[in-house]
């Protein structure tokens, strides 16, 4: 094989890795764009609509907790419920009210209506569910239904 | 405004949603952690200030960094991971961790030496006044 050969055999696999990484990392973020509708009042010409709406979901043996990434509401402004195998999480993001006197030069932040439904690993016990907004990030703790938790079975 | 909905238009929104978040593309990164991203921000401007607005969950406030000097404002900050969650049985990973940062050039008009930050539900707000000499001035005309 000649050096140069040799050369763009290494220049190739550095690309590779570079677009594998970069496809995983893609494909990872793409789920959490999330489509924001906004109200009638807000819809400025030139806003996002669409936003990242990062989600992360940790099971351990006995709960499932998710976590999301929502700056910008208030407790009330979501609305979260389990419809069957999966969490649905509503909420409306507002622009910031008296603002509208002023004008915008940059406008990278989606707001209005968005929906995410998430696909949950196991049967949850939705009353015995918590939840949680701080710093922007809303928690979602369900505990699993009993009779899919794992058991140890011992033998006599 | 336009009613015309080109699904171009939407892929290109996408697209640019995903470019603007992540300031490196990491050279064959597997992980979510140690990644530099940027967070989302609006400038607005009206008679008194100008605002920046940035959204930036899951750090806390005394976690941000914000500096000025000679009309260039930083923001900075990490997003952590939470040490208490194992890193296995994760079905879900989408949130990235690591270093943030954004940088703004102000505008001659800025008062620098009153600017203030404020932050609540993962939301950044930073005050840039203006000086008073940038404000407006109504003028009245005398009539005779």
């Amino acid at each position: 094989m000649t050096t140069l050969n040799k050369l763009s055999d290494s220049v190739r696999e550095s690309l590779d890795a570079l677009a594998e990484g970069w496809q995983d990392l893609w494909n990872k973020a793409r789920n959490a764009i999330t489509r924001f509708t906004p109200a009638a009042e807000d819809d400025v010409a030139g806003h996002n609509r669409w936003g990242l709406l990062s989600a992360e979901m940790h099971e351990s043996n006995d709960d499932v907790t998710i976590e999301i990434e929502a700056p910008g509401l208030r407790k009330e402004d979501f609305e979260i419920f389990v419809d069957g195998m999966s969490l649905v999480v509503k909420g409306t993001k507002q622009s910031s009210r008296e603002r509208t006197e002023g004008h915008y030069h940059i406008t990278e932040r989606a707001y209005g209506r968005f929906e995410r439904v998430l696909p949950l690993p196991a049967e949850v016990d939705e009353e015995h569910s918590r939840a949680s907004y701080r710093n922007g990030v809303l928690s979602v703790s369900l505990p699993k239904s009993k009779a899919v938790s794992p058991r140890t079975i011992e033998i006599n | 405004m336009s009613y015309f909905v080109s699904p171009f238009n939407t892929m290109n929104q996408i697209n640019r949603e995903l470019g603007r978040f992540f300031d490196d593309r990491p050279l064959g990164h597997q992980a979510t952690e140690g990644i530099k991203w940027k967070p989302h921000v609006d400038i607005t401007e009206d008679e008194d200030c100008f605002r920046v607005i940035a959204d930036i969950p899951g750090v806390k406030p005394d976690e941000i960094a914000i500096s000025l000097h000679k009309g260039l404002l930083t923001v900075r900050g990490e997003r952590k991971t939470d040490e208490e969650v194992s890193k296995d049985n994760f079905t879900r990973r989408e949130r990235y961790r690591g270093t943030f940062s954004r940088q703004f050039n102000l505008p001659d008009t800025a008062d620098e030496s009153t600017v203030s930050a404020k932050s609540a539900h993962g939301v950044l707000e930073i005050t840039i006044p203006k000086a008073k000499k940038a404000k407006p001035i109504n003028i009245a005309v005398e009539g005779e």
